[in-house]
């Protein structure tokens, strides 16, 4: 028996639940005010009317608890007064008394299995699951707490990392920690609490660049960390030098190519973008120096034939140095480096009658000589068959090699400053053999009839 | 005709000397300015032969000097421990491009050139050599008279002498200096060498000079020291010492 009075002065409706093994049924109740109502379970149970949710109570049912609240929601304010009595019709006992509280039976954070990142944010949740098992959101109205503030803060819910839990270390390294929310005295909760470095603002360091000359380039490795950096990463420099490559932002390490625009002191600057504005997280400075001298202006200044009766002709070159001091090019060498057709090494000529040409029947291809000093400034080069000994029969041919005058300055690699091409060639003229050694640079040629 | 140009042109250079007319030289400088000497005067057997010729320019003049393409204008004679006497042979025309030694010391500035004599004498003999010098085309004669002895074979003096100069190769302050001591060193004809040589040959503007040597040496180590120089990752290197290589196959097979 069940005794439900409504002790105010207008009506409140009540909702009645039994709660059994298996579920629950709902009995709404509409009482005046001052009404009193009476109603046994029993009789609830042997009618067998669905409730609002189609709920019934099976009648093997013998046992279980009730509730009332009011008929808007669970926590709502209602003003009722209960009493119910338990007659066990075999024992002809009963008994009165409440059984249990009202209230929420659970409190769940959700902290467990998550990391947020350093200057990263994550929204955490304090859930509270009531006595019916309907659960409420009491984040906003929890206390926060953070077991260590130099790693993470939580305010309402929202936790900001601050530092990974080892300072000299990145990445996986983590420092476990505990987060408590609470609504009452007795629902404390206790989590673990990882926080990861995944926006860790990155830092560039350079390889050093001792120096650049003006248009010249030179290479500085910009080496970036951490390795698993995802900020974008922009390159500026000052004018004195411009930035070759990278052409756009770039996130890990990266060969970065300057050039010398103008002889002072640049600085190459590394900045990324974050919500503080642009922030440099690396810089190098290097001079940009007056390029060395090198030689300049390579050119031919007379040429000659070895005259009537031998075949050669005599070419004399002449050039400056880039600063205008030959001695300046101390450091640099020049040396003659001739190619002839094909890859073959040594280059034979088709076909006779070269027995005898300069150097002998063959070639070697390249034939390179010996480095001399650039300081000199003139070069005599000498195209003259020494042995005149040509093969019958003769056959009409021709053929060239390509010379390249080179220079390289202080160990640096062959630049060539000059080419021009000499032509061998064996041809009937007037009833004769004739031999002619030419140059592409002068007019001067050199003929011999065969005999 | 060319050998009539040639000897017109030593006509030339001889008339101005007893003329007193600088043909070749912007100022004559007086034998003070100009000395002539040996680097070391008592060498061990295949040690090479570097004679230096120093020039010191007065503080308000500059001097100039052009040695000419194959040094015609530095006139040596060497008389060789059996008395015989040797100059230069005459120059002919060879294929290929020489370069001008001319030299231009800044005023009050010194500057010294030098030529491994070894690229025109043999001093294979041992014993006392008596050279003369003479720089051409100064009014006022610029000779010296040196003396150079050679001592028998020193395994370890020549070593020492290749480690001079292969330091000298890499670390003289011009290109000049470094070159005479490539030279010197390409010029030692003694199997202790070879690692010398290996070594500068790494600085790349000497590979071909080395390669060479090697290549005149024709020892196993040499020919070992060109199969390793035809691996080179620099395709000149390779292709030199490849070409190094087919030469001595064919002075083999002959």
């Amino acid at each position: 028996m069940v005794t439900i009075w409504n002790p105010a002065d207008e009506a409140q409706d009540y909702v009645f639940t039994l709660f059994f093994e298996g579920g629950h049924y709902l009995l709404p109740l509409h009482l005046e005010g001052r009404e009193t109502r009476e109603f046994n379970v029993s009789e609830i149970l042997q009618n067998q009317i669905p409730d609002a949710e189609g709920n019934l109570i099976p009648p093997s049912v013998h046992q279980g608890t009730a509730k009332i609240m009011g008929s808007h929601a669970e926590n709502e304010y209602i003003l009722v007064a209960v009493d119910f009595g338990v007659y066990n019709v075999r024992k002809a006992t009963c008994q009165n008394g409440c059984a249990t509280c009202e209230g929420y039976t659970g409190y769940d954070v959700t902290v467990d299995g998550f990391a947020v990142a350093v200057n990263g944010t994550q929204q955490e949740t304090a859930t509270g699951t009531y006595e019916t098992g309907t659960q409420y959101n009491l984040t906003a109205g929890s206390t926060w707490t953070s077991s260590n503030t130099s790693v993470y803060t939580v305010s309402a819910g929202l936790v900001k990392g601050l530092a990974t839990g080892n300072a000299t270390t990145t990445g996986t390294e983590s420092l476990p920690v505990t987060m408590q929310a609470c609504n009452e005295q007795d629902c404390e909760f206790s989590g673990f609490f990882q926080t990861v470095p995944g926006v860790v603002t990155p830092t560039v360091s350079f390889s050093t660049i001792s120096s650049v000359a003006v248009g010249q380039t030179a290479t500085t490795t910009a080496t970036v960390s951490p390795s698993s950096n995802a900020f974008p990463i922009s390159l500026s420099i000052s004018s004195p030098a411009a930035i070759v490559s990278p052409t756009g932002t770039f996130t890990q390490t990266t060969p970065v190519v300057v050039k010398g625009v103008s002889v002072g002191t640049a600085t190459i600057t590394a900045t990324v973008s974050n919500s503080d504005g642009n922030l440099t997280v690396g810089s190098t400075s290097f001079s940009v120096i007056t390029p060395p001298p090198v030689p300049v202006n390579f050119d031919l200044t007379s040429a000659e034939n070895a005259g009537t009766g031998v075949l050669g002709i005599f070419r004399f070159y002449a050039w400056t140095s880039s600063d205008g001091n030959l001695n300046d090019l101390s450091n640099c060498s020049m040396r003659e480096n001739v190619t002839y057709p094909g890859s073959s090494n040594p280059y034979v000529p088709s076909s006779p009658p070269w027995a005898g040409g300069g150097g002998g029947s063959t070639y070697p291809n390249p034939s390179i000589t010996a480095p001399s000093s650039a300081t000199g400034g003139t070069s005599e080069d000498t195209n003259y068959v020494s042995n005149l000994s040509f093969v019958k029969p003769y056959v009409a041919n021709s053929f060239t090699a390509t010379q390249f005058i080179q220079y390289s300055c202080s160990g640096g690699s062959w630049t060539t400053i000059y080419t021009d091409t000499i032509t061998r060639s064996v041809a009937q003229s007037g009833g004769n053999w004739v031999a002619t050694v030419s140059a592409s640079d002068t007019s001067v040629t050199s003929t011999y009839t065969l005999p | 005709m060319l050998q009539a140009k040639r000897q017109l042109s030593q006509i030339v250079a001889v008339v101005s000397l007893f003329l007193g007319v600088g043909a070749i030289a912007q100022r004559s400088p007086p034998p003070d300015e100009a000395s002539i000497a040996l680097e070391k005067s008592i060498v061990t057997e295949h040690e090479p032969v570097i004679l230096d010729i120093r020039f010191q320019s007065p503080p308000s003049t500059s001097l100039d000097f052009d040695p000419g393409y194959d040094w015609r204008n530095v006139w040596v004679k060497v008389v060789d421990p059996s008395g015989h006497a040797w100059e230069r042979s005459p120059e002919v025309p060879q294929e290929g491009m020489k370069f001008s030694n001319a030299v231009h010391v800044d005023a009050g500035t010194e500057r010294t050139i030098s030529v491994v004599a070894d690229e025109w004498f043999s001093f294979g003999e041992q014993g006392l050599y008596q050279i003369d010098v003479v720089l051409r085309g100064f009014p006022s004669r610029v000779s010296a008279k040196l003396s150079l002895r050679v001592e028998p074979r020193d395994n370890d003096a020549l070593k020492a002498a290749c480690s001079g100069l292969l330091a000298r190769v890499n670390g003289s302050e011009s290109f000049a200096s470094s070159l005479v001591a490539a030279k010197a060193l390409s010029i030692v004809k003694d199997p202790v060498a070879i690692p010398y040589l290996a070594e500068a040959m790494k600085r790349r503007e000497f590979v071909s000079l080395m390669i060479g040597a090697l290549a005149q040496l024709k020892t196993n180590d040499a020919v070992d020291a060109l199969i390793e120089a035809s691996k080179s990752s620099d395709p000149e290197t390779r292709g030199m010492a490849l070409s190094a290589l087919v030469s001595l196959h064919r002075v083999n097979e002959r």
